[in-house]
């Protein structure tokens, strides 16, 4: 455990120093926890309200927090948990599977920099087209490089089942991007 | 684009996010999670305050439905066995007015005793028919109203007494001539 986790952990756990400790905790964690969910949900407002609901339930089940694990593993477990919740929400206003996929390929576009690389863009819209299992390892291994045996501890997935889910989702992937690229 | 490869392409983060927009996050959050702690807390000290007060209502009503129950079980119970008691005359009376009608099958019976038997059973009939309703009187009453009913006990004996003289009155023959003509019961016993 980090050195860091340790002094926000016992912060966290008196009452007179829980304040500073929920800030130090969000300080450590805030930008990392945040991309990770802007590139599930996409939206920055919902993004920013899931992570505030993450932070506001760790503090709330704080006292269910094992230290045998690390801080930020148990972070990003409420954050995907909530990140995919959110999705699911998101899904259900949609009246297919397509038209959700549609929506979220569409978020990507009207989300991206203006200035961002098609070929850029165009990924992100492949990653959009995954499974949510793909797409979840996708992002963390990709973007984040979390290693399998940690995003193992966050997703509850063997490191052999995440291998072949990035796998797939790579695949899947490069072959949206060789049909849809334009040179 | 034939060959692509994913690992190859540089990772940018196409997307942007407002500046200073983690600062209002976390004073939003501090808000919601400790600003709001102690009135979460006073409210949960509160509901369970109410919640302890209502287990000690529930505690005390249960107290009162078991003790209701309990009184009841126990009014029940006297009254059963006052029920028990008073049945007993009657069956005595039941068991005489047998006799009675095996008597009234013997003609033979001419003494003075035996009319004024036939008088006294004439009575005791008339008893037996009164008793039998305050019986069935007692057994379709609530507990409650059958300590009323054993009130009316004293009557009931009034009129083993009386049939006890009557019977004193009949001679050891008349006793045994009835006793001939009857089946012998066990109730029987009782009056000898």
């Amino acid at each position: 455990m980090k050195l860091k986790d340790a002094e926000i952990i016992s912060m966290m756990q008196e009452k007179r120093s829980q304040e500073k400790g929920l800030r130090m905790l969000m300080d450590a964690y805030q930008s990392r926890l945040y991309w990770h969910i802007r590139r599930l949900i996409l939206d920055h407002d919902t993004a920013q309200d899931v992570l505030q609901e993450t932070f506001i339930k760790a503090f709330q089940n704080f006292h269910q927090f094992k230290q045998d694990s690390q801080l930020y593993t148990w972070l990003y477990r409420i954050a995907t948990n909530e990140a995919l919740q959110q999705l699911n929400k998101m899904k259900r206003m949609q009246k297919t599977d397509e038209d959700a996929e549609n929506h979220l390929v569409n978020l990507v576009a009207d989300n991206a920099d203006i200035e961002g690389e098609e070929i850029q863009i165009l990924l992100q819209k492949a990653i959009q087209t995954l499974p949510e299992k793909q797409k979840l390892v996708f992002t963390m291994r990709y973007y984040e490089e979390l290693s399998y045996e940690e995003i193992s501890k966050i997703v509850d997935m063997s490191v052999g089942t995440l291998k072949t889910n990035f796998h797939y989702a790579k695949q899947k992937i490069e072959e949206y991007i060789k049909e849809n690229y334009e040179e | 684009m034939k060959n692509f490869d994913i690992e190859k392409l540089e990772r940018k983060n196409i997307y942007t996010a407002p500046d200073n927009f983690f600062e209002k996050m976390q004073n939003n959050v501090i808000e919601k999670a400790i600003r709001n702690q102690p009135q979460i807390e006073e409210v949960t000290r509160t509901s369970g305050k109410v919640v302890k007060m209502n287990w000690w209502y529930a505690a005390a009503s249960v107290a009162v439905i078991f003790g209701t129950l309990f009184f009841m079980n126990a009014e029940e119970a006297q009254a059963n066995t006052a029920i028990a008691t008073n049945n007993e005359p009657a069956k005595n009376i039941e068991i005489l007015s047998a006799q009675i009608e095996d008597v009234d099958q013997t003609p033979k019976e001419t003494s003075e005793n035996h009319k004024l038997l036939v008088s006294d059973i004439e009575e005791v009939e008339k008893n037996k028919s009164a008793s039998t309703q305050n019986s069935v009187a007692i057994t379709k009453v609530s507990p409650a109203k059958a300590t009323k009913i054993e009130k009316s006990k004293p009557n009931v004996v009034q009129k083993e007494k009386q049939i006890e003289q009557m019977l004193e009155g009949l001679s050891e023959a008349d006793i045994s001539a009835l006793a001939k003509n009857a089946d012998q019961d066990i109730y029987l016993d009782l009056y000898y």
